[in-house]
């Protein structure tokens, strides 16, 4: 356990070797919320309505407040699998007395730790900035949200290992992930709440798992769902990361094996 | 100029003999550029079912604004948006760049196209085809005039984006590694699907004169749409030859401060 937390400790002083270049990506991520920010209170003021699909103008920018806080987030930017099973830098980590598994997800998350710490003076920036537009969680609202926030980052680790274990077989997947992450970030509604969807469509994404990511825990936080259906998400969503744990562990089995460290 | 040209055509075709040996590459980043245009469809439809436009701004012609965005960033996704992050990336940090300072051509034309994605020309094509769709949903006729402006003005523009993203990376010459400068432009460029007038005073005035990515699509798409006028017009051409002067500037100014890397 000392060993992962050394390295856990070393990894998270990695990130932040460049100092002012991460502080710069924080900054500029505030972006796409004042983007959001803008756009929706034009949109509610000029049309004068006070909701969309059950969203008011306060709703909507407090669900863009809560997704922006997840990215900060996204196990899946932070995972190096694919880059290092391809560059052959893996075998570095395969010689060494250590679990892989362990230590390649260990880099993630003190990326994410140190990320998220780093990035709580711009989320209080944006507060400030937007605060009589966004609400706070109220009482056991606030730990079912970081309950299904936890439940929605295994969930996506055990996922995003699944995608980048396929490098053992089919070569560079970057490409592929980039792909996935966009398009889960559109399913799991990072983009926009899910319920702003055509019925259809709605009904598509809702019969996926990746609503777990954002579009569950920013509802939650605006006290949208029942204890019936929050504790419903976390059962499917418990259900999906056993289904994906296996199929990586299969995968990472068997792809060591295929493993020959020659890189590109 | 032939010079540069001759170098452009061989920087290209090169990429298309790397790119032609991954068409599964090829295919997935299609594929992700036509879910990105498919999306911003749906978003713009949810935003458009509660409001009849945005800032007087009508779906189609807010969908021609988002389709013109596209194709200039598309155009330089394919041309120098790859070389310019590896600027940020590693050629400053590893000392990679004394490779591009040795020849006897200009450094920043040489990073720029050093890492051409052809594939994004198709991209290009997709947005350019939405455009016409938008443009013919519109049933307007479109006075020569302004047509002309805007073709005008859009290649104005295009060249101001490019200067824009050169000047977002230039800081890694004494940054060492600028990753989040690297990704900048492709923030800021979210700025440029929407009218500037659903944002405030203040920001339409820094994203349209002090960091005027707002330019680049909004005011050729004005000028179609609104008709031609002196001051929007003016307002372009300048801030085009201000940031390239500005770049430019900034840029002499970081190579020399450039030291290379050690072993």
């Amino acid at each position: 356990m000392k060993k992962y937390l050394s390295y856990f400790i070393s990894s998270w002083k990695s990130c932040t070797a460049y100092k002012v270049d991460y502080f710069l990506n924080f900054f500029f991520s505030l972006v796409f919320f004042f983007i959001s920010f803008a756009l929706w209170k034009t949109i509610y003021g000029e049309t004068g309505i006070d909701g969309i699909s059950n969203y008011s103008l306060t709703n909507t920018i407090t669900y863009f407040f809560v997704t922006n806080i997840i990215f900060r987030l996204d196990v899946g930017q932070s995972m190096w699998l694919n880059n290092d099973i391809w560059s052959g830098y893996l075998t570095n980590d395969l010689v060494r007395p250590w679990n892989v598994k362990i230590v390649e997800n260990c880099f993630a998350f003190a990326n994410l730790f140190v990320g998220f710490i780093i990035y709580i003076p711009f989320m209080a920036i944006i507060y400030f900035a937007a605060h009589q537009y966004i609400t706070l969680p109220v009482g056991i609202d606030g730990l079912y949200f970081v309950i299904t926030l936890i439940i929605g980052m295994i969930f996506l680790l055990v996922y995003s290992m699944c995608l980048h274990s396929l490098c053992f077989y089919f070569g560079d997947q970057d490409a592929n992930i980039d792909l996935s992450n966009y398009a889960i970030m559109i399913l799991a509604g990072g983009m926009f709440p899910l319920a702003f969807l055509p019925e259809k469509f709605a009904a598509f994404v809702h019969a996926l798992p990746f609503k777990i990511l954002f579009d569950t825990p920013a509802n939650i936080w605006l006290g949208k769902l029942q204890w019936s259906e929050i504790s419903h998400s976390w059962i499917e969503a418990g259900i999906w990361i056993v289904i994906f744990y296996i199929i990586f562990t299969l995968l990472f089995k068997n792809g060591l094996k295929r493993y020959t460290g020659t890189g590109r | 100029m032939k010079k540069y040209l001759k170098i452009m055509m061989t920087v290209i075709r090169n990429a298309y003999i790397r790119d032609s040996k991954i068409p599964g590459f090829v295919m997935v980043s299609l594929l992700t550029s036509m879910l990105d245009i498919f999306i911003t469809i749906v978003f713009f439809d949810i935003i458009f079912s509660a409001s009849a436009s945005i800032a007087g701004w009508s779906f189609y012609q807010v969908l021609f604004l988002y389709s013109l965005s596209k194709t200039i960033t598309s155009f330089h996704s394919a041309l120098t948006k790859s070389g310019t992050q590896a600027m940020a990336h590693n050629y400053v940090r590893l000392g990679e760049l004394d490779f591009y300072l040795t020849k006897p051509i200009d450094a920043m034309f040489l990073v720029s196209v050093s890492k051409p994605k052809i594939y994004s020309f198709l991209s290009m094509f997709l947005s350019i085809g939405l455009g016409a769709y938008a443009l013919i949903q519109l049933g307007v006729s479109y006075s020569i005039v302004n047509a002309i402006w805007f073709v005008i003005l859009a290649l104005f523009t295009t060249v101001l984006f490019y200067y824009l993203q050169v000047l977002t990376i230039i800081p890694a010459f004494w940054l060492l590694q600028a990753w989040s400068l690297a990704d900048t432009i492709n923030k800021f460029q979210n700025f440029m699907r929407y009218p500037t007038g659903i944002f405030s005073k203040a920001l339409q005035y820094i994203l349209t004169l002090v960091f005027p990515i707002m330019t680049v699509s909004y005011f050729p798409a004005k000028v179609l749409f609104f008709g031609a006028n002196l001051p929007d017009i003016s307002l372009v051409i300048l801030v085009t030859i201000a940031f390239i002067l500005i770049t430019r500037y900034l840029w002499r100014l970081g190579e020399r401060s450039y030291s290379s890397a050690s072993s």
